[in-house]
């Protein structure tokens, strides 16, 4: 386990942002951190890169209290950018790798890497105003990843960018983690979540709500439901309405809701029956988004724990 | 230890090298040298070339007048062996290659009247003053004559009066007003350097603070590290910017003479004659400038310049943090900063207080307390301040401003972080004891 965040709170004033809270973080996977805007998703990460300490609560790193030391193996990418801007590019990322402990040949062999690898070689010697905004982000994100850090965190990666620049990014991402890097990253953008993470954090009011394997959690919350496009129009029987929920229907696809201990096997049985000619069927699981507004807007739903994390 | 270091250099060197900054260290001296050139040119061309006749029955001011030496700006020209009556002379004494004609008729000691000038052009202001002020002298040095004093007397009446001073049984020579000019110049220019260099630590700050900067840095620097690097960093600036101008100002006075040549010495004389009424009296002036510099302790006056400069600064551009730190970008600049510069302001007035009564209570408390001391105690120290009372000020700033940096620290590490509230003067009194 590379973080282990162990029954962490903060408070500020009269607010308390962060409840209780408790994570673990496996290495060489990539984790969703998701909430609305002021669950606590930036208080906890901030906990994370000792920004903020605990008011109770313990947070180990590699199995040792996290502590200065493993500052440098954490690289954080905040939501809003920070960087100088009439700095140029490469003095830039210098003085940030400098602050990291690195030597000067280093910091520019390093520096070097990144620039031709995210194709903004030539912007070197430009300031950060000349840039577009795409261009900042990825300036950002060379001086987030710049020491090779084993936990990376990413709030809002992708906002601001084209699709280009934001698959280049996303490229990165997994390249890092094939590398052993350990990504957690931080939105509300849930399409992206789907396309990246393995496992997620749902964070609200101070809480963790929800944590698990995607696939698993999707499973946890699905309706039941299938959908079977068919490519002709079918007359249904009456034995066929009667023993099945149908939700939808076109002259294309159906939508069943399977009942209490129905198969979709015996959806399809009857569907043949009625001389179906089936071209697919697919079971209908909720999208992160899904669970996320509905796991929010339910306040009755219980922290819950699916599978291992 | 390194990364201060670093952080020194960052602010340092991109300040250092913007435009503005070389510009403005660059040209000052060099445009406060060209206004001199500029002055003095046109006052020395500025002055009409004169050629006045004198036209002179009473007979006694026969060669009296001086002409004044400036360009050869004003000379005298004496009819005394034209016979010509002034009603014919007066139409043509442009005919002589001369400007105006003065006419002194036989006149009365008791009650001198119908001296009259015929021109076709107004007299300046100067030439006007010199003419009149020739005419009296000797009217009055006439009329003490008659009255059967001797002219040594008169030479004795006019002797100026020079008060020695005994201090602690030494002799003092130097004047209190050079003292004073030279306090009031340090003074000032350390009043300029918080005001300016602690608002741009702010403008820093803040800037930092609000591009989210400071969310990056800190993961990798102490915020301490941060503040006080900054800090440093572009109080190097200021000293430099500084040296700089004490540095160019050197060599552009030394410059202006090979410019200016003889103009400036005219220059100098005419303003030394213009405002004494006889040579001895100015260089006599020259002797208290000299005798002033000496008995000012260069070198005390320097350190202590050094000392006040660099610890008035950290005193103050640590408060500057703290308030940038906690201001957001939306709160009011005026109402944050208010509480910081009307110590700064009050300095400055009693500033005037210290200079006219060096040695009053309100000097020395001023002198005292950090707040003020920078100011307050360079403008004293050419007055001869006892040692203890420096001493003391230093002590009292060195720990204050020591002070002053870990609460500014406690401040800034809280209020960098806080972003979209505004926060109050409450709020900021939590965090000190946070």
């Amino acid at each position: 386990m590379l973080l282990d965040v162990q029954h962490i709170s903060k408070s500020f004033q009269n607010n308390q942002a962060l409840q209780d809270v408790s994570m673990s973080v496996e290495k060489n996977k990539i984790y969703g951190l998701l909430g609305p805007n002021g669950a606590g998703k930036t208080t906890l990460i901030r906990n994370i890169t000792q920004i903020f300490f605990p008011d109770s609560g313990q947070i180990f790193f590699n199995g040792e209290k996290l502590s200065e030391k493993h500052q440098n193996q954490i690289g954080y990418m905040p939501e809003e950018r920070g960087l100088y801007k009439k700095m140029k590019v490469e003095e830039q990322l210098n003085y940030f790798a400098r602050l990291r402990n690195f030597t000067k040949a280093e910091a520019a062999h390093k520096i070097n890497f990144w620039l031709k690898k995210l194709d903004i070689e030539s912007w070197r010697n430009k300031t950060i105003e000349e840039l577009s905004k795409g261009m900042q982000q990825k300036v950002q994100f060379v001086a987030t990843v710049l020491h090779d850090p084993a936990l990376l965190i990413l709030d809002e990666p992708f906002s601001g960018l084209d699709p280009i620049n934001a698959e280049t990014i996303k490229n990165e991402i997994f390249e890092l983690q094939q590398k052993g890097t350990t990504v957690i990253f931080s939105t509300h953008r849930m399409e992206n979540v789907e396309e990246i993470c393995e496992d997620i954090f749902l964070i609200n009011k101070g809480k963790i709500i929800l944590n698990g394997n995607v696939q698993e959690i999707k499973q946890q919350f699905k309706k039941h439901l299938i959908r079977v496009d068919v490519n002709n129009d079918i007359e249904l029987n009456d034995f066929l309405r009667s023993q099945t929920n149908i939700i939808e229907q076109t002259n294309t696809h159906l939508i069943f809701k399977l009942k209490e201990g129905q198969k979709a096997n015996d959806i399809l049985k009857m569907l043949l029956q009625n001389n179906a000619e089936i071209s697919s069927m697919t079971e209908i699981l909720p999208s992160v988004n899904e669970i996320f507004i509905q796991t929010v807007n339910d306040v009755s739903v219980i922290p819950t724990k699916v599978g291992i994390s | 230890m390194t990364k201060i270091w670093y952080i020194i250099q960052r602010e340092y060197i991109t300040r250092v090298r913007k435009k503005s900054f070389i510009l403005l260290t660059l040209l000052l001296p060099f445009l406060i040298g060209l206004m001199t050139v500029a002055l003095v040119e046109i006052a020395t061309h500025a002055q009409e070339k004169l050629t006045i006749a004198v036209k002179d029955e009473s007979g006694l001011f026969e060669d009296k007048f001086r002409g004044m030496d400036i360009g050869e700006s004003l000379r005298f020209k004496y009819l005394t062996n034209n016979p010509q009556p002034i009603d014919s002379l007066k139409n043509m004494y442009q005919n002589i290659d001369c400007d105006g004609i003065l006419y002194i008729p036989k006149i009365d000691l008791e009650k001198p009247s119908g001296i009259t000038y015929y021109s076709e052009n107004e007299l300046g202001i100067t030439t006007e003053e010199h003419i009149r002020k020739n005419i009296s002298e000797e009217i009055r040095n006439r009329s003490l004559l008659l009255r059967n004093y001797n002219i040594d007397t008169i030479a004795f009446f006019d002797k100026a009066v020079s008060l020695e001073k005994i201090i602690k049984n030494e002799k003092k020579n130097g004047s209190a007003e050079i003292a004073g000019i030279f306090g009031y110049a340090c003074g000032f220019l350390i009043y300029i350097f918080l005001i300016v260099y602690g608002a741009m630590v702010m403008r820093s700050v803040t800037e930092e603070k609000s591009n989210r900067i400071v969310e990056v840095l800190v993961t990798s620097v102490k915020p301490f590290q941060l503040m006080i690097g900054k800090i440093i960093g572009i109080g190097a600036v200021g000293l430099t910017q500084f040296t700089g101008w004490a540095v160019l100002t050197i060599v552009v006075n030394m410059l202006l003479p090979v410019f200016l040549g003889d103009k400036m010495m005219a220059m100098q004389t005419m303003q030394q004659t213009n405002q004494f009424a006889n040579a001895s009296e100015s260089t006599q002036l020259l002797l208290h400038i000299s005798n002033a510099l000496q008995q000012l302790d260069i070198g005390r006056m320097l350190f202590s310049f050094v000392f006040y400069f660099v610890f008035g600064y950290l005193f103050y551009a640590s408060q500057f943090a703290a308030i940038g730190a906690a201001m957001t970008d939306d709160s009011d600049t005026q109402s944050f900063t208010f509480p910081i510069t009307i110590p700064i302001i009050i300095s400055m007035v009693l500033m005037s207080v210290t200079l006219s009564q060096p040695f009053s209570s309100a000097a020395f408390w001023g002198s005292l307390l950090p707040f003020s001391s920078p100011i307050i105690m360079i403008t004293r120290i050419p007055f001869q301040v006892p040692w203890w009372e420096q001493l003391l000020s230093m002590f009292i700033l060195l720990i204050s401003s020591l002070g002053m940096i870990y609460v500014a620290a406690k401040i800034y590490r809280i209020g960098i972080l806080i972003q979209g509230k505004k926060i109050t003067f409450k709020e900021i009194g939590k965090w000190i004891f946070y």
